[in-house]
């Protein structure tokens, strides 16, 4: 096993287990947390893959800005907890058989992701892909660059509008009437 | 039919100036929030998106002079291939432009009525239209999210935009909720699509050749049966196709109710011209497959939505079953397609459009007199309002599918391709759906004729803008029903897409 592999096995299994602790955690601010986490190790497999503006990409807007906006809203709101104390048996077979009946944590979501990974994963080993050599380094920061400003033009001025409607939406549904 | 080589922008820009000036006009809305006070402003703003639509509407010139001309072209590529100009999408641009303009004019008493800030209403609804021309107008994956990404934001914040109402804030809650994992979904199937053909181009997929790709043999039909599940179940859920239809009766109940409307016919219409552009162009090696899909799902949409209309008293409620039902009639479209149902889906768009806006105005009607809510608010409506119920007879009768009306030949366009198709057991399964849809069409028709008016309720009058929106959605309802040539031509020219 090569140390990519290695590598890509340990930033996975980061990934997967961040992603289960999001819908897992107590405290809603930890959930961000662990979002954070699961969008930084992804940034890691994007590095393995010789993709590094995506990984920087990645880092800055997801982890960074998204991360911290969601920390920002969660502070500027009441909620605190997903689910109380008084939710939380002392025991630790209790908890786990809290955990195993409730909707977010128990058997059924479990059940359906590995349902749903096992069929992905069926699908993908059928498939069959040719693994591709590995692209060398290149620089991909250009190219995107000048992708984005000729083939993909449109697109990219369309999401500007996208961006200037989610503003006008956040501030409409949150302003306080009555100024 | 590969597009024509790209032109420079200038060129281009003159083909895609529609969209170019509703985004224009939607921004300076914003800015006109802050231009005169109370009733003038919201009548000045609604005044300028109404402008704005008509201008954009005569910009569609250009590309009509080009798609009709001698030269005779077929599909143009424009900036790049993001976008493309050709008869399908025209079709649908307009109508998509027809169907704001509407939503426009009958919606200014009810933001007045009601407090909306009406800037942002006015530019959202434009906002959106762009989102759904750009779907209508393009054969490029990643312009088609945009775009659909464009019309769901807008349409998400459009429900909520009562923020008093605790109804409002579901509906625009559980749109928001299921509607990005909806467009997750569709992206991952897109995602699937460019790993297995290497573009995101549909005519450039369509002529991917399968046995040149990375993924050969059966291997390549399971891939793309699963992207197209995805995709399939992307766009399934913005026209609320049964089983993606849960978010449909709370939104629909609880949005404004001009809002309501435009979900009906705006966002949904964009989403099966986005299905029509998809399938038959990118998929075409799984249509066999597609079409068992679509069968089992045309079938239990319309099912499930006119039996579950059969029970509801709220009008809103009762119109998202109905358009669950309708969806699905549009649906056998799909699985008809190989006898010419793409082109029964484009009329039934268009028709279903005009009339179903036309049913929401009159309820707006009656809500601008705080009634509308339920059947029973339309008690006696022939003798307060006898025009108007007469244009709701029109409407229902066309939403049933009976002669004379837009509707009827909406579903007999549908129900010839299905029999064309090999699937006449499908048509009478329409056709059977339809008599039930009757069931809960025709206690609307009864209260309005047969059950006597309230006490002490005179007439009820009428404002312009509503007036406008009936006449014109009556007189294209008959119009499409008595004299659907010219639609029909156009149709069938662009049909082969």
């Amino acid at each position: 096993m090569s140390v990519q592999m290695g590598f890509f096995i340990a930033l996975a299994a980061i990934t997967l287990w961040s992603g289960y602790m999001v819908v897992a955690a107590r405290l809603i601010t930890h959930a961000a947390f662990y979002m954070a986490l699961s969008f930084v190790s992804v940034a890691g497999i994007f590095i393995l893959l010789n993709a590094e503006f995506l990984a920087a990409a990645q880092v800055l807007i997801y982890a960074g800005a998204v991360a911290t906006i969601i920390i920002f809203a969660i502070m500027l709101s009441n909620v605190r907890e997903i689910r109380s104390d008084a939710d939380c048996p002392p025991g630790i077979i209790q908890r786990l058989s809290l955990n195993l009946r409730s909707e977010r944590l128990g058997i059924l979501p479990v059940v359906v992701g590995v349902i749903f990974g096992l069929a992905m994963a069926y699908v993908y080993l059928k498939a069959g892909w040719t693994t591709n050599a590995q692209p060398a380094f290149t620089n991909t920061t250009a190219s995107i660059g000048q992708e984005l400003f000729t083939t993909y033009a449109v697109p990219f001025e369309v999401a500007s509008l996208l961006l200037l409607v989610a503003m006008v939406g956040a501030i409409i549904l949150t302003i306080k009437e009555g100024k | 039919m590969p597009a024509a080589a790209a032109t420079p922008v200038m060129a281009d820009l003159r083909l895609v100036l529609p969209e170019v000036i509703l985004a224009l006009v939607a921004t300076a809305l914003l800015a006109g929030g802050f231009v005169g006070v109370g009733k003038n402003r919201a009548r000045l703003l609604a005044g300028m998106a109404l402008g704005g639509l008509v201008v954009a509407f005569l910009a569609l010139w250009p590309g009509y002079r080009e798609l009709t001309g001698a030269e005779g072209n077929n599909m143009m590529g424009l900036f790049s291939q993001m976008l493309v100009a050709d008869r399908f999408g025209l079709f649908f641009r307009a109508t998509f432009i027809a169907v704001a303009a509407m939503v426009v004019m009958y919606s200014t008493r009810y933001v007045e009525q009601h407090n909306l800030p009406a800037a942002e209403f006015y530019s959202l609804v434009l906002f959106a239209a762009v989102g759904m021309m750009l779907m209508a107008g393009s054969i490029e994956l990643i312009t088609i999210y945009i775009g659909l990404e464009l019309t769901s934001i807008s349409s998400y914040i459009l429900a909520g935009l009562m923020r008093n109402d605790p109804k409002s804030n579901e509906a625009a809650i559980k749109y928001f909720l299921t509607g990005s994992i909806a467009s997750a979904v569709f992206l991952f199937g897109i995602s699937l699509l460019y790993g297995l053909t290497g573009t995101t181009n549909l005519v450039a997929m369509w002529m991917v050749d399968p046995s040149a790709t990375a993924v050969t043999g059966p291997a390549w039909n399971v891939l793309m049966a699963v992207a197209s599940v995805f995709i399939l179940g992307g766009l399934g859920f913005k026209v609320a196709a049964v089983p993606f239809h849960m978010w449909a009766p709370d939104t629909y109940e609880g949005a404004p109710t001009p809002v309501t409307g435009f979900f009906s016919v705006g966002p949904k219409g964009a989403a099966f011209a986005a299905l029509l552009r998809i399938f038959p162009l990118g998929i075409v090696l799984l249509s066999t497959r597609w079409i068992g899909i679509m069968t089992v799902v045309a079938v239990i949409t319309m099912t499930l939505g006119n039996l579950s209309a059969l029970l509801q008293t709220n009008v809103k409620r009762m119109l998202a079953y109905s358009s669950i039902a309708q969806a699905g009639y549009i649906l056998v479209g799909f699985a008809a397609a190989a006898g010419g149902g793409a082109g029964g889906v484009m009329f039934y768009v268009v028709a279903y459009a005009f009339i179903n806006l036309g049913v929401f105005a009159v309820i707006l009607h009656l809500s601008t007199h705080g009634q509308g809510e339920t059947v029973e608010s339309f008690n006696g409506l022939a003798q307060r309002s006898p025009a108007i119920a007469a244009a709701m007879v029109v409407f229902l009768l066309g939403l049933i599918g009976v002669p004379f009306t837009s509707g009827f030949f909406a579903k007999f366009y549908i129900f010839g391709a299905a029999v064309n198709a090999g699937l006449a057991w499908l048509a009478v399964v329409m056709a059977v759906n339809s008599a039930v849809s009757v069931g809960y069409y025709y206690v609307i028709v009864r209260n309005m004729y047969l059950v006597q008016p309230p006490e002490g309720s005179g007439k009820l009058a009428v404002t312009p803008g509503l007036a406008v929106t009936i006449t014109v959605a009556t007189l294209m309802t008959l119009a499409l029903g008595l004299a659907s040539q010219p639609v029909i031509g156009w149709i069938s020219s662009s049909a082969g897409m």
